[in-house]
């Protein structure tokens, strides 16, 4: 039966470290997965909603039958990308800082005056 | 995100794993349009202006520009969530794939007869293959765990159409119709016969030309035996006739010039400096005179600015492609000619998603694959 079948989940390889506390690497990945796990439940959650708006009433059977057609699917895109969006909120700020603190200007001048050195 | 075309060998997906596949899809997508490009104003604002003021000069190689990118806390905060969004996609496949397990090893071996499925047990699974899960796929495309298993290619379907953000059509064999579209191009009169696509893993690409061109006689091989067997089972159940067999590309048991047309996918940069020789000497022998080589693989670093080629690399280091940091430098039309082509007859070429049929959202970005062909 299905149950004795495990696909062992580990990948072969060395794993790459990002920060210089190894412990960093694991919350990110801590992270990463909560945050799946919440927009599962976002889903989970809307799908709820939705057969309660139209029946009024429901079971678990219903929950895992319900499938989001098109047009469920792209609103549920839409909120996906907006709670990403709220998650990296602190990513998307430095990106923008470094862009409206542009020191192209001083490297500009940097190479120029090399180039007359 | 657009589910993959249903097809019987496709893992079916209970409410919560679709959703899960869906958040790492949309993941995945941020990730590419919203915190990659935050790279290049970091390096130009910040790591660049450093490096010229310790150095005094621009760095002169992607090496160089490595060595500081990989320092900077914006570049080393996308690359872990790069790197971890490649293991969730494996981690969102993973249960729809064991749960069904037994049913669909159980459709794999009743498959049907268009095409066939040829085993070889006693095969020796490259060390290029086995020193690194390529992708991060977890046991990779060769691990069998139970009998007549199919958990690797089964995983590979979903999660290869999760890594490309849909950008391989909801067919999942985009690059096939990339080499089609640009062989009908190239040679519209040419009635191939017998047609090889070596490393095809589950035969995307291969079943696609199968559809195509129903009267030739197609082949895949691949190392990988859960692949191949969870392959056959789909093109059958797609309806297409295509014979998948267990070998590795470096030494076949072809004969001689028994082919019109030998290609592969994406394969090249998975093998080893000795295997991608022997894999062109092992083309030559293999195709008839006045028959077609067409190895399709990632860009390599020629003309490529520091940054980008550095940037370009990543997955070299983060996601198991270990062989490409040497794929990048190499001369393929010398691996050409040192298999027998001659010089007139190694063409090298680029061909991208403009030959698809169904354009999806992310396909469109002009990306160009390179092939190193070579007519006999």
């Amino acid at each position: 039966m299905s149950d004795d079948i495990k696909i062992t989940p580990v990948n072969r390889g060395k794993r790459p470290a990002f920060f210089d506390d190894p412990a960093i690497d694991q919350l990110m990945a801590i992270v990463m997965a909560m945050s799946a796990e919440m927009s599962v439940l976002y889903d989970r959650v809307d799908t709820i909603e939705r057969l309660l708006d139209k029946k009024g009433t429901l079971s678990r059977d219903d929950i895992e039958a319900f499938r989001p057609d098109q047009g469920v699917e792209d609103e549920r895109n839409d909120r996906r990308n907006d709670y990403i969006s709220r998650l990296f909120r602190i990513i998307r700020e430095e990106r923008e800082t470094l862009v409206a603190h542009d020191k192209m200007d001083e490297y500009n001048a940097l190479m120029d005056e090399l180039a007359k050195s | 995100m657009i589910p993959l075309s249903d097809h019987s060998m496709l893992a079916k997906r209970v409410h919560d794993e679709e959703s899960r596949q869906s958040f790492v899809n949309d993941f995945r997508v941020h990730l590419a349009s919203q915190v990659f490009p935050g790279n290049f104003p970091t390096y130009y604002n910040r790591v660049l202006p450093q490096f010229i003021k310790d150095k005094g000069r621009e760095p002169e190689t992607r090496h160089e520009v490595r060595r500081v990118m990989t320092h900077d806390p914006y570049y080393s905060f996308w690359s872990a969530m790069q790197r971890n969004s490649q293991e969730m996609i494996w981690d969102s496949v993973i249960d729809s794939v064991e749960r069904q397990l037994p049913e669909l090893i159980e459709k794999s071996r009743k498959p049907g007869n268009k095409g066939s499925l040829t085993l070889d047990p006693d095969l020796e699974t490259p060390k290029y293959h086995v020193a690194a899960d390529i992708h991060l796929q977890p046991g990779a495309y060769h691990s069998d765990q139970i009998d007549d298993d199919v958990a690797a290619g089964a995983m590979y379907d979903w999660g290869t159409y999760i890594y490309s953000m849909g950008g391989l059509g909801t067919g999942n064999n985009a690059l096939g119709q990339i080499t089609y579209g640009f062989f009908k191009n190239e040679f519209p009169d040419a009635k191939p016969k017998r047609i090889l696509d070596m490393g095809c893993t589950i035969g995307g690409s291969i079943t696609y030309w199968a559809q195509q061109m129903p009267d030739a006689e197609c082949h895949g091989l691949d190392v990988g035996a859960p692949v191949l067997r969870y392959g056959h089972a789909r093109a059958e159940a797609l309806g297409a006739a295509v014979h998948f067999s267990q070998q590795n590309a470096e030494h076949t048991n072809f004969e001689d010039e028994s082919f019109d047309i030998v290609m592969s996918h994406i394969l090249l940069h998975e093998t080893s400096r000795t295997a991608i020789q022997n894999v062109f000497n092992e083309s030559y022998r293999l195709l008839k005179p006045g028959g077609v080589m067409m190895h399709m693989d990632l860009p390599q670093a020629h003309g490529q600015p520091p940054l980008e080629g550095f940037l370009f690399e990543w997955e070299i280091y983060n996601n198991n492609e270990h062989f490409f940091a040497q794929l990048r430098d190499m001369d393929m039309p010398e691996l050409c000619r040192k298999a027998g082509f001659k010089d007139e007859n190694i063409l090298p070429k680029s061909a991208g998603s403009f030959w698809m049929e169904d354009q999806t959202p992310y396909a469109d970005d002009g990306f160009e694959f390179p092939i190193t062909m070579a007519i006999k």
